[in-house]
């Protein structure tokens, strides 16, 4: 499981974390059942705040994606294998929208219409 | 896969031994009519007699033991072959060392009781079976061919393309498989069997027992499972208890690359494990990171996803020495 961030982007760091995992969990290199690494271990390593490790993870846990259990840490539910079922279609709607010149922002604008 | 010419070592380590082991057997059978039915087979310090057994069983028990040794060592042989490193020379000379040793040593045994003596001292028996079996060793290593590995270069990764201010940490834990949770579940069915053992019988006096067999349950579990990380500071291996632990530092890493380790052949086994100048962490065959620090020592840990996490070594070793 690779988790990059950027301090030097506009995006808070706990969400550009949380979408880190949540790219892992897509790409099926997390899986439903694996323990996340340990925030303070995360922390350490990308020199950033615990707090914001653990930011990252409630994100995942609200959005179902992670159980956040006393003593395990935080273990991936089998939700995730719903999520990482559209990997399927991401990467044909990423091309399509290339080809007709639609950049990220736009594309993602569209998607958040779509949930209204 | 490598194509080198097995052959002479098969008959080196398998074929000779075997030989060697029936030509033992063979030769104490023909003695069996100058033989007592019990014959004398195990032998204290002073080289006098402490066990016997029917000349039969101490027969098999031969062939049995030369058949074993023989299959093992033709298995090691394949499984070397089938790895970049070659301890090949070594196994077979040794296998060849133990087939003669063991046999001259056996059949003087028996050799002697043709005499009606019960006495086995080391002398001369032991040291000439020991001698030659050394002799031959040294022999075949010499001769066997000295395979070099046809240019096998491991590419280092290419570095993930990191920003000057992006950061990065790779993890992912590793599970020895699952058949030796078996092994381990009857290692520990056999240490509680001694430890309750020494317990009955020497009551206090078997702490000594209970703190090795503490030990080795700690080493084996230990050796279950790994945890593998990847950051700015460089690799590091926790082993699933906590220790040991292994670290390689950033500013020590020359290259790091995915390799493919199969572990009789590369490593002779299983676990924590030096072989050919490389020191592994070895839960499983497959996918491995294998790191060259700027010493020239190598580190290895099977991990899957072994080139994200090279590649990320890369980068980082990159952009803290950008000579590399």
């Amino acid at each position: 499981m690779l988790l990059r961030i950027d301090p030097g982007s506009a995006i808070p760091l706990f969400e550009q974390l949380a979408a880190s995992i949540r790219a892992d969990i897509v790409q099926g290199t997390v899986r439903p059942g694996d323990r996340l690494p340990s925030a303070r271990d995360v922390a350490g390593s990308l020199d950033v705040n615990v707090h914001t490790v653990l930011h990252a993870y409630q994100q995942l846990r609200d959005e179902g994606l992670v159980d956040l259990r006393r003593g395990r840490g935080a273990v991936v539910t089998d939700k995730a294998s719903e999520f990482a079922s559209l990997a399927v279609d991401i990467p044909h709607l990423v091309a399509k929208a290339k080809g007709l010149g639609i950049g990220p922002a736009a594309l993602s604008a569209l998607i958040r219409e779509e949930y209204q | 896969m490598n194509r080198r010419p097995l052959l002479p070592f098969l008959i080196t380590a398998a074929a000779l031994p075997l030989i060697v082991y029936t030509a033992g057997v063979v030769l104490i059978v023909t003695w069996f009519p100058d033989l007592p039915d019990t014959i004398a087979i195990h032998w204290g310090v002073t080289g006098e007699a402490d066990g016997w057994a029917p000349k039969l069983s101490a027969v098999l028990m031969l062939a049995g033991l030369g058949l074993g040794m023989s299959l093992l060592f033709g298995g090691m042989i394949f499984a070397a072959a089938r790895s970049r490193q070659q301890p090949l020379r070594f196994l077979a000379a040794i296998s060849l060392f133990s087939a003669i040793f063991l046999t001259v040593l056996i059949v003087w045994s028996v050799s002697v009781q043709r005499h009606g003596s019960d006495e086995f001292p080391f002398f001369p028996g032991g040291v000439i079976a020991l001698v030659l079996g050394i002799a031959a060793a040294v022999l075949a290593y010499a001769v066997l061919p000295k395979v070099e590995v046809a240019g096998h270069v491991d590419t280092p990764a290419d570095p993930i393309p990191l920003g000057a201010d992006e950061r990065a940490v790779w993890v992912r834990s590793v599970y020895a498989p699952v058949g030796f949770l078996g092994l381990f579940l009857v290692l520990v069915v056999v240490i509680g069997v001694v430890m309750s053992t020494a317990v009955a019988n020497l009551g206090a006096n078997a702490w000594p027992f209970g703190v090795v067999g503490a030990l080795l349950l700690a080493v084996l579990i230990g050796s279950m499972w790994a945890r593998v990380r990847v950051d700015a500071a460089g690799l590091h291996v926790r082993s699933g208890l906590g220790v040991p632990r292994f670290f390689v530092h950033i500013d020590a890493v020359q290259s790091a690359s995915a390799v493919h380790v199969t572990p009789v052949g590369d490593f002779g086994g299983w676990g924590f494990r030096w072989a050919a100048g490389r020191f592994g962490v070895v839960l499983r065959a497959g996918d491995a990171i294998e790191v060259v620090r700027t010493n020239g020592k190598k580190f290895v840990v099977t991990v899957d996803d072994a080139g994200t996490a090279a590649s990320l070594l890369m980068a980082y070793a990159q952009r803290t020495n950008p000579g590399r």
